[in-house]
């Protein structure tokens, strides 16, 4: 552009073409190599997510499908026994019962005398995990009785309609698996009930710890192998569950850790002439600073403490009252609490045959049954982790524990629940997750976080499918490995990373940095279209009005 | 207080669902995260603040593995003090709230907004120890206190960084949606601190903020042994409040709401009610600053029958004698 | 319009107004510039001052000092001392009491290799540390006092060591200090602070062989702050905070208020520029006033002679203020060392929360009474209004010079006005750069003039004051004979490159020294922009525009500065003995500032001698240059 007159006139043309050459230069530097430069170091890293498929878990529907035998003597019974069970029990939720059934002959059940031997004739019924026979037995003293295995006697006389009481309550449990998803999916309209809320949370692993607390260790020596004890009780129990989860099992001993509260001494007719009382009102108030000793919180995962607490023996014996002001068990030496999702705690008195005549200071040595305590423990347990106590219903019995092991449909019961609940919670997990990546869009999604993102969601649904089609066992290994993924997916820390660095001040940061630039630029950038496009009109226009005409364009400029 | 020791008895499992009752709690566990976000040694006062909730709640049962204590500065051991040791919350020093058996769970620079928010959400590295870790279920009852010096929508954190209000709203209902609570007992004591609930859209918290927005919270006094504020206003009177409560006392949470009245507390408290279904009179304050577990009498016991142990009697170890090693050769004068 | 493509900016409406109202502009903006500055000691243009920094907690503790009994036995102890060793410092007393206070004491060794004579100094101080108990020696805070013998023409300082003695010895039993504490006493002035401040810090501030600092065997960390005390007397009616440093620094103004509440609090009467706070009802009054107070500050400030041994610590970022107590005059409450002690007590105990260096408030600031301040904020554009008119005048004869050569340059060809702009750029060139090395020369001389003076048996001050004498008066003929006849066009262009370096070394000192630059600005601005080139055709009382600038020269000035110090001072002289006085005070503050610069670092000679008087000498060139008919016509 040759130029106008208004200042010194140093410009010539081969000026100008320079100067538009040089703002060419810095326009393609900016916005060619700069401008997507920057937008790609700043861009956070995202893998893609499936959105689609997480926002479809809405639908998806839960079905445990369970197949269900029912061998009875004769057709008939059958026949009408399926069809009062499918009745009564079509509308548990969750649910799909696949209820066939069979005749089988007196003569075989006939020859069964002891339970044993019928059990030992279920056996030949091919009954797998999450499926159930129901067994028609001629000379049954209850009306029903529920087996160790996967097996339910009934009677000639037992009704249809106790047989799905027995169903429903004991075995399919299908109100506390409801209960147990609707309270995870929707914690405003549901809470879990009592029975639910003492157990412990879905986990992959657990700790039990085992702590004998003897508080004067001076008056009292407690002779009790605990690695043996936990090995010969606790450890069958927990290798039946191994399925569930991962067990830890500890022990340890802990002294000189003394109720925080006093029991009150009450005179009775014992040998000792005197008891002490503790109210089932101070219970919590033990916990709490026992809590404090007991160093559970060393690992991270979920512990199941058991407590046995020694008293001494001017402290025993010492004996739990409940709110009516009676004493909670009269019989044994052995008193036992227990608090949701924490432990068990059992106060062992030391017999009060060693107590007589035990002069101050005097130490005695207790050695205690292990197997009432064990007992209790071995309840607690069962109750913290998911096996709930049968509610007696009349007319029917369960076959007596005769060792600390579950009976195998109460495993089936508790690896339905724990997959209902695991899935569920996988399901939501992956839902706020999603919900989270998708509003805010400047946190990095790693790799890993994709892969299990990914990796739960093929879990879940094929959790969900396994269960639809029968498969307790697979569904509820895929169902943990879903929880799992989920949980390590939705804390994965990475999630934080960018958090704290949002749009509004990105652009603040690069606004006053990059703004000063550019507006010269981009402003130039009509002085170079207008230099080029001049220039062509220039070429077909004559040569004479060639100055003329640039000084008319460049007029506004000078303004 | 007797809805939360639940008498067990066979016959009366309800098995069916239903809904919350307005008194029923429904919580098992009490969990507690008290904040201190401001260092230096002129924000004395803080630190008092914090460590007397924190006095509070340990008084009325929470235990320490499930109270996150987080205080950005070490006051007691601030070369300043003139009483080494000790954190003091009154001039008349009654109590040192630096006693013994403190755990500060974050300390120092380990109090950051991102901390707090890993805390809240549980996105920590795995490696964190267990102390370090905000273990929640779906039955926790949580107190969250915070203190610091705020503004109209953020908290300062030691200094150099700030929470907002949307952030923390955020990180609640991440906590919600991935069922780490049952419910929140949300208190702030800072200058303009109900700004920090306004942004709360998660349901069962209950926020209560020492002043309304554009109001300043006060320090109540001085120290002149020791030249700093030495308590905040608010804190101060609910403190008083929580000094009569015992773990088996009935005050409810609506008494605790009106703990420092205009005239106390010069600025106005803050109470947003709308998130939290139970009516506060009906709740009492141990459902948040005490810790019950509930407690079932076990009558049941399984049957087990005695197993012979193979080895009763284990092998008894030989003593051990042990004895100091030598001392490692001091290799300086060589 | 494209930035990139256009190297030219609009010459529309501005600049067409700018030429015309030029020189009602450049008057207008010296005027309002002025006013501005004086109406800003009018208390509604100026703020109470207030605290910034939250961790001074400033006089929240109870004051525990009671040491006033042990302070009155030091101060007894150590006047009968002083009579003892009139000429020198009691180092062993002093060493003695701080050992009993169990603390560490150090002495320090420092010697003054005079630099215009072959003469040597030298000097002890002495200092103590006491160890902050439980923390890490990273900090430290100073508590100093100038020693002064009993022969010192200075007012005593006994009673400031006293207190410090028996202000250590509370510091000794207390427990919650977080910096260490170093208690100084030094000997010389502010020769003993700044030797004691280099060799803590290991360097050199002046001219490398002048001061030899030594080094300290004694270290504590990073020093904060520090309070200098000058009491007089033993029971003092008030006490004045002493803020300007050397090169004009101030101290934090937060530090200032600390002083000021604390005396307050003590009920302890304080002044500033010796001038306690009056409150009278009328606003006129009250300005007049805090006017002459800040005046009073401007002029101490301008001078860049620290007021005390706070003035050296600025340099090291180390906040320091000097709190000096004079005895009671006239009526009003008297204060024992009791209420100073729990004043100095306050202070070091809010000095000791501090967290980070004073870093909050203004470093900026003009104070016209104790409580009020001028911030930066303020001051500033008022100054910038004078200077501004330097670069309007710049300009506008910028674009004067412009317009002319095109008017004669559309009937040259190209080729010769390339060349005769040319000469003339190496010619302006040359007289820039030849006065500029002058200005350096200058800036060497003293050394050389003292050499010389030396062999004729001169005094130093004579010989240096005969030197720049002598050079000046080269320098009026040197102009007067060569080279006076310059086209319009050069004296033009030179006149700007004046005004320019002039407007820029003014705004330069004010970020500096603020009021050194408003002094400057207040009389070289309107005598800059009465100078016109010549043309050829001016009256002949054009010449009289030398006369100012005969006045203006560095040298002039200062004498003229001198002369109305000493006519302050000594008032009831006659004029003969007022002369004599005035031409030995003259040649004395010569020597001073030059001393200064090499021993301290001042750079108030160095600025005048190597940018002032370059300018100046440029003026002079215009002024006094005749113009020429050019060559092309």
């Amino acid at each position: 552009m040759s130029d106008n007159s208004g200042s010194v006139g140093y410009d010539t043309p081969s000026d100008a073409s320079y100067r538009i050459y040089a703002s060419i230069s810095f326009a393609i530097l900016l916005l060619g190599v700069g401008v997507p430069l920057w937008w790609h170091t700043t861009a956070v890293p995202r893998v893609t997510l499936p959105y689609d498929g997480i926002a479809q878990l809405s639908n998806l529907d839960i079905k445990i499908s369970t197949r269900i035998l029912v061998a009875a003597l004769t057709e008939n019974r059958a026949k009408l026994l399926v069809e009062e069970i499918n009745r009564e029990l079509k509308s548990a939720e969750l649910y799909n019962l696949q209820i066939s059934h069979a005749v089988i002959s007196s003569n075989l059940i006939s020859s069964a005398i002891t339970i044993h031997d019928l059990e030992k004739i279920a056996i030949n019924f091919d009954v797998q995990v999450g499926e159930l026979l129901l067994l028609e037995v001629p000379n049954l003293s209850d009306g029903v009785l529920a087996g160790s295995h996967r097996t339910i006697f009934f009677s000639p006389e037992a009704s249809g309609l106790k047989l799905t009481q027995v169903l429903s309550n004991w075995i399919l449990l299908n109100k506390s698996v409801a209960l147990t998803r609707n309270a995870l999916a929707e914690p405003t309209q549901f809470s879990l009930d009592k029975q639910n809320r003492r157990r412990f949370p879905a986990s992959s692993a657990y700790d039990v710890l085992l702590t004998l607390v003897n508080p004067y260790p001076d008056k009292l020596t407690v002779d009790w192998h605990l690695p043996n004890v936990i090995k010969e009780y606790i450890e069958p129990f927990l290798d039946e569950l191994s399925v569930v989860a991962n067990f830890t099992v500890k022990s340890q001993w802990l002294y000189l850790v003394p109720l925080d509260v006093t029991p009150k001494q009450i005179p009775d007719s014992s040998v000792l002439g005197r008891h002490y009382a503790l109210p089932e009102d101070v219970l919590p108030q033990i916990i709490t600073p026992l809590e404090k000793k007991l160093a559970s919180q060393v690992s991270l995962n979920p512990c199941i403490n058991l407590v046995m607490y020694t008293p001494p023996c001017d402290k025993a014996p010492l004996h739990i009252y409940t709110r009516s002001g009676h004493r909670s068990k009269t019989s044994s030496n052995v008193e036992a609490f227990l608090s949701p999702r924490w432990g068990g705690v059992v106060i062992a008195n030391p017999p009060i045959e060693s107590c007589i005549d035990v002069e101050d200071n005097q130490m005695v040595t207790f050695s205690p049954e292990a197997s009432s305590i064990m007992g209790v423990f071995i309840a607690h347990l069962r109750l913290l982790l998911g096996i709930p106590d049968k509610e007696p219903i009349p007319g029917a019995a369960l076959v007596r524990l005769d060792n600390s092991k579950p009976r195998e449909w109460e495993l089936d019961a508790l690896l339905r629940i724990r997959a209902v609940e695991q899935l569920t919670s996988a399901k939501l997990t992956l839902q706020s997750l999603a919900q989270l990546l998708e509003e805010i869009s400047n946190i990095v999604i790693t790799d890993t976080v994709g892969d299990r993102i990914n990796g739960a969601l093929k879990w879940v649904e094929d959790s969900a499918d396994k269960l639809r089609h029968g498969k307790l066992m697979e569904g509820f290994a895929s169902s943990k490995e879903a929880f799992v993924t989920a949980e390590a997916a939705f804390t994965d820390p990475s999630l934080l990373a960018l958090l704290y660095f949002p749009d509004d001040q990105k652009y603040a940061v690069y606004i006053p940095l990059f703004l000063p630039v550019m507006i010269p630029v981009l402003l130039s950038l009509r002085n170079i279209w207008r230099y080029f496009f001049s220039k062509t009109e220039e070429n077909e226009t004559n040569k004479g009005e060639l100055t003329e005409e640039t000084k008319e364009i460049d007029k506004p400029k000078t303004d | 207080m007797r809805s939360w020791v639940i008498l067990f008895t066979l016959s009366t499992c309800v098995l069916s669902a239903f809904s919350l009752e307005a008194t029923e709690t429904g919580h098992s566990n009490n969990w507690a995260v008290l904040v201190d976000t401001s260092r230096f040694w002129f924000n004395y006062r803080h630190v008092a603040n914090v460590l007397s909730i924190y006095r509070s709640v340990k008084r009325l049962g929470i235990p320490d593995s499930q109270i996150i204590l987080m205080i950005a500065d070490d006051m007691a051991c601030n070369p300043r003090n003139p009483r080494p040791a000790t954190v003091f919350n009154n001039a008349k020093q009654h109590i040192n709230v630096y006693g013994d058996d403190v755990e500060v769970d974050y300390r120092g620079y380990e109090v950051t907004v991102e901390n707090f928010v890993r805390l809240l959400t549980g996105r920590l590295p795995p490696e964190t120890p267990r102390s370090k870790k905000l273990l929640t279920d779906e039955g926790s009852n949580i107190l969250i206190y915070l203190t610091g010096h705020g503004g109209d929508g953020f908290l300062k954190f030691q200094d150099s960084e700030e929470i907002t209000s949307q952030e923390l709203g955020d990180a609640l209902e991440q906590m919600w949606q991935k069922r780490r609570y049952h419910e929140i007992l949300f208190v702030v004591d800072t200058c303009q601190a109900s700004s920090m609930y306004e942004k709360f859209y998660s349901p069962n918290i209950l926020a209560v903020a020492s002043s309304l927005v554009g109001e300043d919270s006060l320090s109540h006094h001085v120290d002149p042994a020791i030249g700093v504020y030495i308590i905040d206003r608010y804190t101060y009177y609910a403190l008083d409040f929580l000094e009569t409560v015992e773990p088996s006392s009935s005050k409810t949470l609506s008494e605790f709401l009106k703990v420092c009245p205009k005239r106390f507390c010069i600025s106005t408290v803050g109470v947003r009610k709308d998130l939290f279904r139970r009516d506060p009179k009906n709740v009492p304050v141990t459902d948040f600053f005490g810790s019950l577990r509930p407690v079932e009498l076990t009558t049941s016991t399984v049957n087990v029958s005695p197993v012979q142990l193979n080895n009763t009697n284990s092998p008894k170890k030989p003593v051990i004698k042990y004895k100091y090693v030598d001392q490692f050769p001091d290799l300086s004068y060589v | 319009m494209g930035l990139l493509t256009d190297p030219r900016a609009g010459n529309g409406a501005v600049i067409k107004f700018v030429m015309k109202w030029e020189k009602l502009l450049c008057l207008t903006l010296y005027v309002t510039g002025v006013i501005w500055f004086v109406s800003l000691a009018y208390p509604d243009f100026n703020d109470n001052t207030y605290f910034s920094e939250n961790a001074l907690l400033p006089g929240l503790v109870t004051n525990e000092f009671n040491e006033d009994g042990g302070a009155k036995r030091f101060h007894d102890e150590l006047l009968a001392e002083m009579k003892k060793y009139p000429d020198d410092m009691p180092y062993p007393w002093l060493l003695a009491k701080f050992r009993q206070l169990n603390l560490d004491v150090y002495t320090h060794n420092f010697t003054l290799n005079y630099p215009l004579s072959q003469q040597k100094f030298t000097g002890q101080n002495v200092y103590s540390i006491l160890r902050a108990p439980r923390s890490a020696s990273t900090e430290a805070i100073i508590l100093s006092v100038p020693y002064r013998s009993a022969s010192s023409i200075h007012l005593t300082t006994a009673p400031s060591i006293a207190l410090l003695l028996a202000f250590a010895k509370f510091c000794r039993k207390q427990n919650y200090w977080a910096k260490d504490i170093i208690f100084v006493v030094t000997e010389h002035e502010q020769l003993g602070m700044q030797a004691w401040l280099e060799a803590y810090h290991r360097c050199t501030c002046g001219q490398d062989g002048v001061l030899i600092a030594g080094d300290l065997v004694g270290r504590a960390g990073s020093i904060q702050a520090a309070i200098n005390l000058e009491m007089h007397s033993f029971k003092i009616g008030s006490i004045d905070i002493k803020v300007e440093g050397l090169n004009g620094q101030l101290p934090n103004l937060d530090l200032v208020n600390l002083a000021n509440k604390m005396c307050a609090k003590e009920g302890i009467r304080r002044t500033f520029q010796r001038r306690a706070d009056s409150n009278p009802k009328d606003k006129i009054r009250k300005w007049w006033y805090q006017f002459v107070t800040m005046m009073s500050m401007v002029s101490t400030q301008a001078t860049g002679v620290p007021t005390g041994n706070h003035g050296v610590f600025h340099r090291f970022g180390i906040e320091a203020i000097t709190l000096e107590g004079f005895a009671k005059s006239g009526s009003g409450t008297e204060s024992t060392i009791y209420n100073i002690g729990r004043v100095v007590e306050s202070l070091i105990r809010s000095l000791n929360n501090l967290l980070e260096r004073f870093h909050q408030s203004f470093f900026f600031y003009l104070l016209p009474s104790t409580d009020r301040y001028i911030s930066i904020g303020l001051y500033m554009p008022p100054l910038a209004l004078i200077i501004a008119g330097l670069f309007i005048k710049a300009f506008s004869v910028w674009l004067k010079l412009q317009e002319s050569t095109e008017k004669k340059d559309g009937e040259s060809d190209a080729v010769k006005q390339a060349k005769s702009e040319e000469l003339v750029l190496s010619h302006i060139a040359w007289e820039v750069l030849w006065t500029h090395i002058l200005g350096v020369a200058t800036l060497s001389a003293p050394r050389l003039f003292t050499y010389i003076g030396i062999k004729f048996h001169l005094a130093t001050e004579n010989s240096v004051s005969l030197g720049l004498l002598l050079l000046t008066i080269v320098m009026f003929i040197g102009t007067l004979c060569f080279e006076r006849y310059r086209t319009y066009e050069t004296a033009s262009l030179l006149y700007v490159i004046a005004l320019i370096e002039l407007a820029t070394m003014l705004l330069c000192i004010s970020m500096h020294n603020f009021s050194l630059a408003l002094v400057a600005a207040v009389v070289y601005v309107p005598a800059a922009l009465t100078v016109i080139p010549k043309k050829g055709n001016e009256s002949r009382f054009h010449n009289l525009r030398c006369i100012p600038w005969i006045l203006l020269h560095p040298l002039c000035l200062a004498c003229t500065v001198v002369a109305v110090y000493t006519h302050f001072t000594f008032p009831d002289y006659t004029i003969i003995a007022f002369a004599l006085k005035w031409i030995q005070a003259s040649k004395q503050a010569i020597v001073f500032g030059i001393i200064d610069s090499m021993v301290y670092g001042n750079w108030l000679y160095s600025v005048t001698v190597c940018v002032l008087l370059p300018t100046w000498l440029i003026f002079w060139i215009v002024v006094t240059s005749k113009p020429i008919l050019r060559i092309s016509k």
